[in-house]
């Protein structure tokens, strides 16, 4: 795929042309500011590192050269962090000798020497290199918990599986889960699966599950104490509403028997509401979100008012997938210039919509090479949506910027609303600034 | 134990020191890893990334480059970049997945430049080394790809400096220091790669990081180019020092840097300097009882052994000095904490 072809270029040239989501990747990958995510999932946003201390009062060995540790150090820095990572710093001979693999158990002790309180997990991090070198961890992990005395889990920090059917994220979703031993489900339970840092407790999600009963909902994020993260076995059911968790839901379906549901986070009114009636439908209870969804439609159409003249540019480092939430604002009748995003064969039907609707939308390649010297077209105002797209309108004047990326996901008919809200603040406060004479700044 | 930290976080890798003196260049850079190690060089121990725009590049390895050894790809992905982003150069920087894959890094920039015809070179670095040895290794590559008896006819006013990063320096400080000194020129720190060209014309260098000896050595090797080393800044940081007087000082950085602070204190009346450093440690600079550090327990040791009145270190050090009862002094070090130097704080 080039860089900035037509949407209608790219259906053009066939499914076959596209890669799909789990083949590796064919280039080389511009390390581009706009997505430092794509690079370095622990820098960013939640990656292994973060993940795998979900469990509260867990720790975290690092097994590795000390270029793989080296952005912890930020990390550390938070006070949630603090006294939770711990170093295990191979050197050349380790390479050679595996010796490190034997130093685990002692480093583990040593840890729990060291700290104030028994840990109620220690997650054993490994990378590239023992992923290279063969290493098994699971059996590290055993000798480790014997001498310990608490659970010892690995998890997995190699770039190397990232486009696998088991990538680093997925894995490390099932090691967490691994911990939950069974117990008598309760009917009032549920968990949500998914998203590290929650789900908007405002969505209607919340509601609806509760006005059918659930009054239980979970999430790892709201877990305050270990015994919290291990009473998820009670659940009487799994929502996943991100794909990376869902190997982690059927793990606990075979071994818990914990049927789970699989939902995505969509901007698409309609869509929305065929998620719930197939929930309603999956539990045998009608939702009643009517009004929820007329709400939601009618923000849509207000911001066709607000936006009219804008157009967007919709980038993938937000709580969206980049092509859903521009097929969502196509749909609307709002113009949407620009996906940052890689293409992949598995949105083709979204590909289809797009240039059903607008064949002319580009799409931009993040990682592409040619992006170092990519500068966006400024002719039209423009809403830049996602952290990327924030990036490249960053000193663009008439460029109305939300990042779109929340401290917890969005979700529902609740997360339409409150991202046509922070566009319309966006919109609202560029014009102001253009009122007062501003509009030659970047906003 | 050997390796294992409760306390520090790892220090700024070999291949983080590779990218910090090739960034400026304008050449393409390729990190040979899977992902991971271009991110934490960019996203973390390379500052000028978010507003100083670089080619920067990840070979994106994959679990299956590695079993089957797809060198030839990783040529043909450096081929089509050089037709894409036209760099001056192309460098490749080893990780710990080229280290244990055994790739030969030499032998594909050479492969690259001659299908390409664009000058390319790599750069060993295996990510378990500090960032010093990267620092040493880049200088060296570049020196002897780009800076030949033909390119510096004659010998010019500039004096070379060697050992500049943003690991050693605060960047705003030493860009205002270059732009008042015309006669300066810091390697791998401007955009000028016809610097490492015209090398061996320079009246003399200064070294100001070990990591700058080798190359220094090298370059009055070939050219008979003399060198100092000091590092001005650190004299003057030490100089803020009052009351030094008596005092049996351990300080804790690089070790020019403490050479040189180590001189200002012994003139001022302390009655002993300890120079500690996890780094690069030249034998002719070393004194009797210079410490090298290799784990966190070493230093803790030391601060803990009684014989100091003053600890001069970066601040992250300090929870290890528990038993330390005397004055601590923070002097920042980028390379250890992560954190930038402030210098207007």
């Amino acid at each position: 795929m080039k860089i900035g072809q037509a949407v209608s270029e790219i259906l053009a040239e066939g499914q076959d042309a596209l890669q799909s989501q789990i083949a590796e990747t064919r280039n080389l990958i511009y390390s581009s500011p706009a997505t430092l995510a794509y690079n370095s999932p622990g820098a960013e946003g939640y990656g292994v590192k973060r993940a795998g201390l979900s469990i509260p009062g867990s720790v975290m060995l690092i097994v590795s050269p000390g270029c793989c540790g080296r952005n912890t150090s930020e990390l550390s820095e938070r006070p949630e962090y603090r006294q939770r990572f711990f170093y295990l710093t191979m050197d050349e001979t380790d390479l050679i000798t595996g010796r490190h693999l034997t130093k685990i158990p002692e480093a583990v002790e040593e840890m729990i020497a060291f700290l104030p309180e028994k840990p109620s997990v220690i997650m054993i991090c490994i990378t590239c290199v023992d992923a290279l070198l063969g290493t098994d961890m699971d059996r590290v992990c055993r000798k480790a918990e014997a001498a310990a005395g608490v659970p010892v889990r690995p998890c997995y920090m190699y770039a190397l599986t990232r486009e696998g059917r088991k990538p680093p994220m997925v894995h490390v979703r099932q090691s967490l889960y691994d911990l939950l031993e069974k117990r008598q489900r309760k009917v009032h339970n549920a968990n949500i699966l998914g998203f590290f840092n929650g789900v908007d407790q405002d969505s209607e999600l919340y509601k609806l599950l509760k006005s059918v009963g659930v009054s239980q909902i979970q999430t790892l994020k709201d877990c305050e104490t270990p015994e919290d993260f291990y009473a998820m076995a009670e659940a009487n059911f799994n929502l996943v509403l991100y794909l990376e968790a869902l190997p982690a839901a059927e793990d606990l379906y075979k071994r818990l028997n914990i049927p789970f549901i699989q939902m995505n986070q969509l901007y698409q009114t309609d869509k929305i509401a065929a998620q719930y009636e197939a929930l309603g439908r999956a539990l045998g209870v009608n939702f009643d979100f009517e009004a929820d969804q007329k709400q939601a439609e009618a923000v849509f159409s207000h911001l066709k008012d607000t936006a009219s003249g804008w157009q967007f540019a919709v980038g993938e480092v937000a709580d969206a997938n980049p092509f859903e939430l521009a097929l969502a604002l196509l749909r609307e009748g709002l113009q949407v210039k620009t996906i940052y995003g890689t293409v992949v064969s598995e949105y083709w039907p979204w590909l289809t919509k797009i240039a059903a609707l607008d064949p002319e939308v580009r799409i931009m390649d993040n990682t592409a090479p040619e992006m170092m010297a990519y500068r966006p077209d400024t002719s039209v105002p423009t809403v830049a949506i996602g952290a990327d797209a924030v990036y490249y309108y960053r000193d663009v004047p008439r460029t109305a910027k939300v990042a779109w990326r929340n401290s917890r996901q969005p979700f529902g008919f609740e997360g339409v609303k409150k991202f046509v809200q922070a566009i319309e603040e966006a919109i609202v406060s560029v014009n102001l600034k253009k009122g007062k004479g501003g509009e030659d700044e970047g906003i | 134990m050997k390796g294992f930290r409760k306390v520090l976080t790892p220090f700024a890798p070999d291949q983080s020191g590779a990218v910090s003196v090739l960034y400026p260049l304008g050449g393409a850079v390729i990190v040979v890893d899977a992902g991971g190690c271009t991110g934490n060089i960019c996203g973390f121990d390379e500052p000028r990334w978010q507003y100083q725009g670089a080619a920067v590049f990840s070979a994106g390895l994959r679990d299956m480059d590695a079993i089957l050894g797809r060198d030839q790809l990783l040529v043909e992905k450096a081929c089509e970049l050089v037709q894409t982003v036209h760099p001056k150069f192309l460098a490749l920087v080893g990780t710990p997945v080229s280290a244990v894959i055994g790739t030969d890094l030499k032998s594909l920039a050479r492969l690259i430049e001659k299908k390409s015809g664009t000058a390319a070179f790599a750069v060993t670095t295996n990510g378990f080394q500090l960032y010093d040895k990267g620092v040493e290794k880049t200088y060296l590559a570049l020196f002897r790809k780009f800076c030949t008896r033909d390119s510096n006819p004659s010998v010019s006013e500039k004096t070379g400096i060697l050992g500049v990063t943003p690991f050693d320096v605060d960047i705003e400080q030493m860009q205002h220091l270059l732009k008042a000194n015309a006669n300066w020129c810091a390697f791998g720190f401007e955009p000028d790669l016809s610097a490492f060209q015209r090398a061996g014309q320079m009246q003399k260098n200064v070294v100001v990081s070990p990591s700058g000896l080798k190359a220094a050595r090298w370059l009055k090797q070939h050219f008979d180019v003399d060198y100092v080393v000091e590092d001005s800044a650190a004299v003057q940081f030490a100089d803020s020092l009052p009351d030094v007087r008596g005092k049996r000082i351990l300080a804790v950085h690089q070790q020019v840097a403490l050479q040189s602070a180590r001189q200002v204190w012994l003139d001022k009346g302390a009655a002993s300097v300890t120079a500690g450093t996890w780094f690069m440690s030249d034998r002719a600079f070393r004194q009797p009882g210079d410490l090298q550090f290799k784990e966190e327990d070493d230093f803790e040791a030391a601060a803990a052994s009684g014989e100091y009145d003053i600890i001069v270190a970066d601040s992250v050090l300090k929870p290890l000095a528990k038993k330390f009862d005397g004055k601590w002094v923070d002097w920042p070090y980028f390379a250890i904490s992560g954190k930038r130097i402030d210098v207007y704080e």
